[in-house]
């Protein structure tokens, strides 16, 4: 971007102690720093929610910055050190999405540093103004929002029969108050606001549509809802500081480098070009999402994300194995999969129209996926909103198929391992939504394990209870974790294998801190690939 | 009736505005025509002190009086008529807090009149200019300052002003440090006799003997030399500035060049404390101070007439405020609560109502109007739908309050945005505003458009910057959730842990200022460690004390005192606290409003120290003074050893004074007797000093040794290195006395989580402060409604314990007995519990231990401990649920304010 003559527009999150203070200073002793600041006053740099500074930059913001009291001076003890995590935290996810990571910026103030302020501040804005415009911005959407007698008709929700059996199925009704059935109810006397209110309770997970007699709907009927309320406002509860979804919408807007994408593969076998293209998913950016704590505690939700992170590894790992080298897009972006789900088209189709140009320059035939929810959205959503002539594959289905033909050995099956029982949770997208049920399960056995079936497996399976894009995981969501974790340990194994990334993230959540005495969920839990890839590496 | 308070600096400020909150009419004398005192004019404290002007001057029953000279007193305490330059005022009771004078006649060998030598107070105001410009530069020429240094007791220790001035060597502390964080490249020098710092600046002091840039040279300065004298032919670097001086580990005479000196004068009595005194019948003291006695720190020969703060010796802006709080609950006994003291009656808006918006812009008499088209801004604020009334006629702060009371009343508002200068200034009066007009705290927001606009922008600039500055605060009051704010009675009894001096005394002033009190003490009888001293250096017996004490506290009615006893739980809200107290016989639950922690120290038992525990002839200073007292300390060869153990516990702030009072008995009761006192620093500040010269003028001999060489005990001859004389010194006692360091009492880690106060590294406890280098607060907790003083704080001496006391009963009174009703703080976090995953993040980065962790329903639930918490936030970030949130900053706000004005 060329250097430009423009006024750059800039948010200064001010501590109330010492930064404000030292920003009143500043005008009292009639300093001047550009126009384009406005400062917000927030009681502790530590209030600081990353989410604030993604969404200013969503929206087209040129900097942050963060003013904080100098290390030491906090009066609430550690937040500005907290501030100073999260920046960095930050600064590597900027990186990561598009946006230069100097344009978020910490400093230190005391109230008696006028100065400095204004001195910071002009600095820091002429910095940004040499980096140029974030061109980033993203808007609502411009079209009306669609009435709810149209999403009735086109979801067949006007012909419920009323028997129940979606609520008596779904997994949130358990947990807490929540039902298919008032909820078309109430859509079909037009009780909007009713409609609305429970749109994000609802997990899209489908089993209610799988076994509705009148083939209502309901996942899709709830994602247009969703779709209403971005008029309105933004995602309510948004977990994680919405951190994913405003990545994904930045993401939309920015250009990305392939750095992120060729550090994770610089040990093995890749190409730009080739046959097959394997599609990484947003699992590197994982070692950011759980760094958003922002404090000195050990966080077993770091060890988490470091783990996820490295599942794409692991399934290059594997097809480098079967001799496979499988081409990478190295500059793909976020598959748009929650953007779809919160209803946000528009963010959506930016996104696969541009995954599907970048794939098609790899010169591929087929695409292959390691996560469900990429899977699903490749498979079944790309082709609906964009041109997208691929053939697309899950990584089980694919490794089956190696397997098969001989070419890539998963164990000599060793007496030992025979008496290793796993269980195997049933992502919904894969399993329920796409019917692979069989391909990992094949793939287990092959690789010497006995797989214990839970309770509810296969097309009965229930969901890791993981909040659907992001939004709103709380206790109804643990509940129904710790239901399926026990699920898990009753089967006796000692494993519990998924094939997604983010089962793996909320069911391990839903393991960490205290639990009521009596409740037994300590189960060690992987990722198909990770496991995969461990017995490989064991044998050979 | 009022109280009369002389004095606006920061002591009389302290005691204007507990009175105020307590209820009283104040009348503030300040003979200047700006409040602030000398506090205004330190680098550090000027911010920090903006708060306290906006709240003095525009509490509703504090009058102020610029200008005024008192002139004449008359009639006795509870009906005195003080005339007030031509105005007679009816007091009750007189609070004198005149403060302090710095000594002027600086001998002329230190040639202050040179440009680049300044004294402390210059100083001050020199680093202020300094931080604001980011430049040191020399007064002379302009040319940036690389070595600083600054001489210790100058016109303090001497002939002219015998005490020592107290504050200057942790003034200097902080002074150094400030030079070293923002100007890294000057180094700084510091000469000195004695380091007198106490807790955290002794550890200031250790850190900055560590810092390659800070030299801390234990020598006196006799003259500073300037450049184009004769001997001040050769400096190497052209630094102008020269200072010789002793080195006393090599012996030699040393010089060394400075671009800048500056000189740590002595403090001295208000030049008008004299005319006061006069004027008022006030006793004084040989050095010009009213005179006071340790068990009445605070009143003066006069009842009904009070001293705090500076006036009443040196003293640091800490003690100058728990003084003036002190001083207040004294001066509140001689008046009633005026009519003026009217609760805000705290109706909130009903649930569930739209919010109604009303704008109220002001021009500041010409400082925003002048820079900011205010017509267009109203114009623009219109537009918003929420805004139902706009307001452009605000001139100044007393208009700002009128209107916006009316205007909520008459439009209905229940949501105000005022536009105009900062929060800082404006927020305290402003929300009593909007309170008075029914409003619920969480209500007001205020758009900065003076400093942080008209006061940066040009006018083309400044008038669009205004409007989005507005934009977003009404985006911020439009998102506030409606929250139940419960107005919930005060219950008028405090609660006060410990029953040793300090708490005893602080019972008492409670109980004397009307409201109940429960006194909790852990042994069989009260006293605490008044039984284990003997006497205090001041004089008084502590058995005297004790009893003195004790019999006050078991005959007023309104103190029940619960000994053997014990807090177990403690849960509820300021004003409305719930214990559980367990004693021997019974377990019960006793209400409260208020809670003072008065729990004291333990002294360490120095076992195995220069052989005390296996040799009889060695004793603590404590053992030493109770065998004085019986006349059985006749030993003909005395060693006192100070300092000798640094690797435990603290060093109390008597100890030196303790010391030398000691020798001196010792040598009253035997003059023949030959004492040794071996010290690496005598820290006898103030009044102590006196003391310490009238030990050496009985032929007491101090041996100063350094950390590196400590005493040795072989054969029963002690062995230690004198580094004034650079020999080593062998001494034969027949007895040998300690002084021992002190650690926390055992309760300090049971109440520190239990009450949410914070503990230091030594595990006292830490008052609440501003920010850690500036605190103003003396006795406030970060928990409101729990108060600490004595020595739970920091080992210290009879009259600091009182005073502590006095201003913890005086603060518990103030922010919530003196009330009838209380809101909680509008911040403070909550839980949605349909949210909450109990993953325990929240209460992992809470500092306080404000979260706990409460099963429900088979899962744990985080609960806030409502009392506790402060509101940070840091536990909203946390969550990966979001599912607790600050109820005054929540994420919708902050979207909404980013959104308006994208």
């Amino acid at each position: 971007m060329t250097e430009e003559d423009f006024e750059p527009r800039i948010v200064v999150f001010c501590c109330a102690g010492c930064a404000y203070a030292s920003a009143d200073l500043s005008g009292a002793t009639r300093l001047q720093y550009p126009p384009g600041v406005r400062i917000v006053r927030v009681l502790c740099a530590g209030r600081v929610d990353p989410y604030f500074v993604l969404r200013a930059f969503e929206r087209g913001f040129d900097g942050v910055l963060i003013a904080a009291c100098h290390p030491g001076d906090c009066r609430y003890h550690s937040g500005n050190e907290k501030a100073a995590q999260r920046v960095q935290m930050l600064k590597d996810l900027l990186g990561a999405i598009g946006i230069d990571e100097k344009r978020l910026r910490l400093e230190y103030f005391a109230s008696v540093e006028g100065g400095k302020f204004a001195h910071k501040i002009t600095e820091f804005v002429n910095e940004v103004r040499n980096l140029g415009r974030n061109e980033v911005r993203v808007e609502r959407p411009k079209d009306a929002p669609e009435e709810l007698e149209s999403i009735i008709a086109d979801t067949a929700v006007y012909y419920c029969a009323e028997c129940g059996k979606c609520t008596s199925i779904c997994p949130v009704s358990e947990a807490k108050p929540f039902s298919p059935r008032v909820t078309v109810g109430q859509a079909l006397f037009g009780f909007t606001n009713d409609v609305e209110q429970v749109a994000f309770d609802c997990l899209t997970c489908g089993r209610c549509g799988d076994i509705c007699p009148a083939v209502v709907d309901f996942p899709e009927f709830i994602r247009r809802v969703r779709r209403r309320l971005l008029f309105e406002s933004y995602e309510p509860n948004p977990s994680h500081g919405n951190l994913f979804v405003s990545a994904a919408r930045i993401m939309s807007q920015t250009e990305v480098d392939g750095g992120m994408r060729r550090a994770l593969f610089k040990e093995l076998k890749t190409s730009a070009r080739g046959e097959l293209v394997y599609f990484t998913g947003c699992a590197p950016l994982y070692q950011f999402l759980f760094k958003d704590i922002g404090c000195a505690v050990d966080l077993p939700f770091e060890r988490i994300g470091a783990e996820i992170a490295s599942i794409p590894r692991d399934a290059v790992f594997l097809l480098n194995r079967a001799g496979v080298t499988p081409a990478i897009a190295e500059r793909e972006k976020c598959c748009g999969h929650d953007l779809y789900w919160i209803g946000d088209d528009e963010t959506f189709r930016a996104l696969a129209r541009y995954n599907a140009a970048l794939l098609k320059e790899t010169g591929a035939k087929r695409v292959v996926c390691s996560c469900p929810e990429g899977y699903w959205i490749l498979k079944q959503k790309y082709p609906e909103f964009v041109e997208f002539d691929f053939e697309v594959l899950h990584i089980s289905e694919l490794l089956q198929e190696l397997v098969v033909r001989g070419d890539l050995q998963l164990g000599s099956a060793p007496a030992d391992r025979e008496r290793i029982s796993v269980t195997y949770q049933d992502p919904c997208r894969l399993g329920k939504m796409l019917g692979v049920y069989d391909a990992p399960r094949y793939l287990l056995h092959e690789t010497g394990f006995t797989v214990n079936e839970m309770v509810h497996a296969r097309e009965i399976a229930n969901c890791c209870g993981g909040p659907n894009a992001w939004v709103g995981c709380g206790s109804v969501h643990r509940r129904m974790q710790l239901t399926r974790l026990e699920e898990a340990t009753a089967t006796g194994s000692e494993l519990l294998v998924t094939a997604c990334p983010k089962c793996q993230a909320h069911l391990r959540c839903a393991q960490l801190g205290e639990l009521p005495q009596g409740r037994d969920v300590k189960i060690e839990i992987k990722d198909l690939v990770t496991v995969l890839a461990e017995a490989v590496r064991e044998v050979h | 009736m009022g109280v009369a308070v002389i004095g606006g600096g920061i002591s009389g400020i302290s005691a204007a505005l507990d009175l105020a909150h307590s209820g009283f009419r104040v009348y503030l004398i300040e003979q200047r025509q700006t409040l602030g005192g000398k506090v205004a004019e330190l680098a550090e404290c000027k911010i920090g002190l903006a708060p306290w002007l906006a709240e003095v001057e525009n509490h509703p029953n504090i009058e102020l009086l610029l200008g005024g000279t008192v002139e004449a007193l008359s009639g006795t305490a509870g009906d005195f008529r003080l005339t007030v330059s031509g105005r007679v005022l009816a007091v009750g009771s007189i609070i004198l807090a005149p403060g302090y004078e710095i000594f002027e006649n600086v001998s002329s060998s230190y040639n202050l009149d040179h440009p680049d030598v300044i004294t402390t107070l210059d100083f001050e105001r020199m680093l202020r200019a300094a931080t604001k410009s980011g430049e040191l530069t020399r007064p002379s020429n302009g040319q940036p300052v690389r070595k600083i240094s600054f001489i210790q007791c100058v016109g303090s220790r001497c002939t002219e002003n015998e005490l020592c001035s107290t504050v200057c060597c942790a003034c200097t502390a902080r002074d150094a440090k400030i030079i070293r964080q923002r100007f890294p490249q000057v180094e700084v020098a510091v000469f000195y006799i004695d380091l007198r710092v106490f807790g955290r600046d002794e550890q200031l002091v250790e850190e900055l003997k560590n810092d390659p840039g800070v030299r801390y040279i234990k020598s006196r300065v006799p003259e500073v030399i300037p450049c184009g004298s004769p001997v001040h032919m050769d400096t190497p670097s052209g630094e102008p500035l020269l200072l010789k001086y002793e080195n006393f580990a090599a012996g030699t005479i040393e010089q060394q060049a400075f671009d800048l000196v500056v000189i740590a004068v002595g403090l001295l009595p208000s030049k008008t404390l004299n005319e006061l005194t006069e004027i008022l019948g006030v006793i004084q003291d040989p050095f010009g101070y009213p005179a006071t006695s340790a068990t009445n720190p605070v009143e003066t020969s006069v009842p009904g007439i009070f001293v705090c703060g500076c006036a009443n010796g040196p003293m640091r802006v800490q003690e100058s405020v728990a003084q003036g709080s002190a001083a207040a609950v004294k001066a509140a006994r001689f008046v009633k609560r005026s009519d003026q003291h009217a609760e805000t009656p705290q109706k909130h808006a009903p649930v569930g109502e739209a919010p109604r918006i009303g704008v109220f812009i002001c021009g500041c008499e010409g400082e925003i109007s002048n820079n900011v088209d205010i017509a267009v801004l109203a114009e623009r604020v219109r537009s918003h739908d929420t805004v139902v009334h706009v307001d452009t006629e605000l001139t100044t702060c007393e208009t700002a309050k009128e209107k916006i009371t009316r205007g909520v009343r008459e439009h209905h508002l229940n949501r105000v945005v005022f536009a105009g200068c900062s929060p800082r200034d404006s927020e305290s009066f402003l929300s009593a505003a909007c309170a008075n007009a029914g409003l619920p705290p969480y209500s007001l927001e205020i758009a900065n458009i003076r400093e942080q606009c008209a006061w940066v922008h040009t006018r083309e600039a400044a008038t669009e910057v205004a409007g989005e500055l507005i934009t977003m605060a009404i985006e911020r009051v439009r998102h506030q959730p409606e929250e139940v704010i419960e107005r919930y009675p005060v219950i008028p009894r405090a609660l006060v842990i410990g029953g040793g001096v300090s708490g005893m005394t602080a019972a008492l002033e409670i109980a004397t200022a009307g409201y109940e009190v429960t006194l909790l003490e852990k042994a069989s009888e009260l006293g605490g460690a008044l039984n284990t001293v003997y006497a205090f250096p001041t004089g008084e017996r502590a058995s005297d004390v004790l009893a003195r004490l004790k019999a006050d506290v078991i005959r007023n009615e309104r103190v029940t005192v619960y000994t053997n006893a014990e807090l177990t739980d403690w849960w509820g809200r300021p004003g409305a606290f719930t214990a559980r107290i367990r004693t021997a016989g019974s377990d019960e639950e006793i209400e409260c409003g208020a809670v003072v922690v008065a729990i004291g120290t333990q002294a360490v038992t120095p076992l195995g120290w220069l052989g005390y525990g296996a040799a009889k002839n060695v004793v603590t200073q404590a053992e030493f003074s109770a065998l004085l007292a019986a006349d059985t300390a006749v030993a003909g060869t005395i060693v006192m050893v100070q300092d000798v153990v640094h690797n435990e516990g603290v060093y109390p702030k008597y100890t030196s004074i303790e010391l030398v009072t000691n020798a001196i008995r010792a040598k009253d009761c035997n003059p023949d007797a030959q004492i040794f006192v071996l010290y690496q620093e005598m820290k006898t500040y103030g009044i102590g000093e006196l003391k310490y010269k009238e030990a050496r003028e009985k032929g007491v001999i101090f041996v100063r040794y350094t950390q590196d060489r400590p005493p040795e005990l072989n054969a029963g001859i002690i062995a230690v290195f004198d580094m004034v004389l650079g020999e080593e010194l062998q001494i034969k006692p027949d007895l040998i006395v300690l002084s021992t360091p002190m650690v926390p009492s055992t309760g300090h880690e049971h109440l520190h989580e239990l009450l949410g106060i914070p503990m230091n590294e030594q595990g006292f406890f830490i008052e609440a402060r501003e920010r850690p280098r500036m605190n103003f607060m003396s006795v406030d907790t970060p928990t409101r409604g729990v108060l600490v003083c004595g020595s739970a704080l920091f080992p210290t001496s009879l009259d600091e314990c009182i005073v502590q006391a006095g201003a913890a009963a005086s603060r518990a009174c103030s922010t919530i007995l003196a009330h009838e009703y209380l809101t909680l703080d509008p911040w403070i976090a909550r839980v949605d519990e349909l949210l909450c995953r109990g993953c325990g993040l929240c209460a992992q980065v809470c500092e306080y231990n404000a979260i706990t962790l409460q099963e429900s329903d088979g899962l744990p639930i985080a609960t806030v401990r409502e009392a506790i918490c402060q509101g940070c936030g840091a536990c909203a970030v946390a969550c990966p649920a979001r599912a607790i949130r600050c109820r005054t900053s929540t994420v919708e706000q902050f979207i909404a304010m980013i959104e308006a004005i994208a």
